[in-house]
């Protein structure tokens, strides 16, 4: 985080682990698929998580939003830990803290027209009466560079990679989150689509002061969007700092070797 | 030098009638690996079906040209016989290993099923070793189940069970891009010691140019059906002369090179349904006259390169985007 700036969502010393399968006499044995990583996230800023399967860096995602408590240490949102929200921060928290997925085809409704997949969490969230909600999904999809008129009335199946991605994302504005968290949301996309859609990202990110948390195992995509990076290996953050200090000069072997293994064209 | 394969001109299509692949000719020599790079819908993919003889849908054929192995033409080739020449002399790797193994066969029984289906079972057990210890991996884990194994293991496993009959070509179709980076580059290295040490022709099939790049001696690059540059691998990265080559090398995104804009190419892809009748990429090209859009441009051999450019060879290896 950078000084002096407050923290929007934090983790604290967080672990999580998870029993392994073992014989019936043997002990339990616990994988810690998250291993005391401690991270913030301010307002604005763009902190990207950085690792390979198995690093533990989609569980710290799933931390960050809720979706899992952690076996020890706290998820901090606007300095409260997570599990001593009121019912009214809880609210807060939910509608503050948005998701971006891979594959945001898989999450949605094949069935419904994706204006009134967008429309669905304002009227869940914020309770909006249907039709401002459907409004109000019109203007985010035209936010996304999908422009209603044409696109509103489609189902999912009707959509490219790229444009689905567009509408995982309006779907996670729609709340007017604070953070967003994304894990890994340009991965399945096109190397021509990918840089539209971190655009769109960044452009977004300008106009409404969001924070971003990236999970990702793309360096590439590090460089092009970070402003911190963490690099997470077995569970561990291993190396964190500015995202160009740590590329320009990684210290860390791991992050030394990831770099090295990151296939370039010239 | 004679090819090992030769596509010819092939076009692939649907029964109702939209080309899919149109026009690509590419050739592969014996003990060479060469790459064919293209986006989602380019055809990359359905151009190595057609090298197969296995369409994913009976819906896709092929409508014209060649596809010749050590030539001999395999165009009309009855699907009995392509059976037989699948995995005898082409072997197959594809982007997901785990789809392509049962849960329920330990990895080694797995590859020998390879040899049992061409009628070879004696001396299995001693072979299927042999290839564990080609791709890498301890004789242990010939006993393992799909589920005991790393993903790049995995495909280890599978490419052992490629190699198994010894084919003179392998076509690999995205076989790292479902594996992390540090895993892909040791699939990607065996693949290089493999062509080295045996001969073995390799047909690479991605989307990730990095890959080409860290692989292949010589890239035909496809955009929409059509192979629209090919050539030298190191040349043709280094001066691209069609504008869409230069495009996707543009937005690639490398970690080691600080960059303030994000650079796309503007447009999508023609659907195949409706491609332009000129130049396909001619709508999305700042480089594009009222010629490129007048007829379709062929495809310009220009010393040991091609381009499908126009302008290719007045503009050089000028940056259409610069």
């Amino acid at each position: 985080m950078m000084p002096g700036a407050e923290a929007l969502l934090a983790a604290d010393n967080v672990s999580r682990l998870f029993p392994q399968r073992g014989g019936v006499f043997a002990r339990r044995q616990f994988l810690r698929a998250v291993d005391g990583v401690s991270l913030a996230v301010a307002a604005g800023e763009t902190v990207a998580v950085v690792g390979e399967s198995g690093s533990g860096k989609s569980t710290l995602g799933r931390l960050l939003l809720g979706l899992l408590p952690p076996s020890s240490g706290t998820i901090l949102f606007q300095g409260a830990p997570l599990p001593t929200l009121s019912g009214a921060n809880q609210q807060e928290f939910r509608r503050a803290v948005q998701v971006v997925f891979q594959d945001s085809g898989a999450s949605l409704n094949p069935r419904r027209s994706i204006g009134a997949s967008v429309a669905l969490p304002l009227r869940w969230n914020l309770s909006l009466p249907r039709a401002q909600a459907s409004e109000r999904a019109a203007a985010l999809l035209d936010q996304v560079g999908l422009p209603p008129a044409q696109f509103f009335a489609r189902l999912p199946h009707e959509l490219s990679g790229g444009q689905r991605q567009r509408v995982g994302i309006a779907r996670a504005l729609a709340s007017d989150p604070r953070v967003v968290i994304a894990d890994e949301p340009v991965s399945a996309l096109d190397v021509s689509v990918r840089a539209q859609v971190l655009r769109l990202m960044r452009q977004l990110q300008a106009e409404r002061g969001l924070a971003y948390l990236f999970i990702t195992h793309d360096l590439g995509v590090v460089r092009a969007v970070a402003d911190r990076v963490a690099v997470m290996h077995r569970g561990q953050i291993v190396e964190q700092g500015r995202a160009d200090a740590v590329l320009d000069a990684p210290q860390h072997p791991y992050t030394i070797a990831l770099l090295a293994a990151t296939p370039r064209a010239c | 030098m004679t090819s090992l394969l030769e596509l010819q001109n092939l076009r692939v299509a649907l029964r109702n009638g939209t080309r899919l692949v149109d026009d690509v000719s590419l050739t592969v020599a014996p003990g060479e690996i060469v790459g064919l790079v293209g986006e989602s819908g380019s055809g990359k993919s359905m151009t190595a079906y057609a090298a197969m003889g296995l369409f994913p849908t009976p819906d896709a054929h092929t409508e014209g040209g060649a596809v010749r192995l050590a030539g001999r033409d395999l165009t009309r080739l009855p699907p009995a016989e392509w059976r037989r020449l699948r995995g005898a002399r082409i072997g197959m790797v594809f982007q997901d290993p785990s789809s392509f193994l049962d849960p329920l066969l330990p990895a080694g029984r797995q590859v020998a099923e390879a040899l049992y289906a061409h009628g070879q079972r004696r001396g299995a057990a001693a072979r299927v070793r042999t290839l564990l210890d080609q791709v890498e991996l301890p004789p242990s884990v010939a006993a393992r189940y799909p589920h005991e194994l790393s993903g790049g293991q995995r495909q280890r496993v599978l490419i052992a069970a490629a190699l198994a009959m010894r084919p003179a070509l392998l076509i690999a179709d995205e076989p790292t891009t479902a594996l992390d980076v540090s895993v892909q580059s040791g699939i990607l290295a065996l693949l290089k010691r493999l062509s080295a040490e045996m001969g073995l022709s390799v047909l690479l099939i991605t989307h990730d140019l990095g890959v080409i790049a860290q692989t292949c001696a010589r890239v035909y690059v496809m955009y929409a059906g059509q192979i629209v540059e090919a050539g030298d691998t190191a040349k043709l990265f280094r001066a691209p002369r069609h504008p869409y080559t230069q495009g996707l090398l543009r937005s690639l995104l490398d970690p080691t090179v600080r960059r303030a804009e994000l650079f796309s190419i503007p447009g999508t892809v023609p659907p195949a349904h409706a491609m332009p009748a000129g130049c396909r990429f001619a709508p999305r090209c700042p480089r594009a006259i009222t010629a490129c859009t007048a007829a379709p441009p062929p495809l310009r051999p220009h010393n040991d390169r091609a381009d499908r450019c126009v302008r290719g060879h007045e503009a050089g290896a000028d940056d259409a985007w610069g």
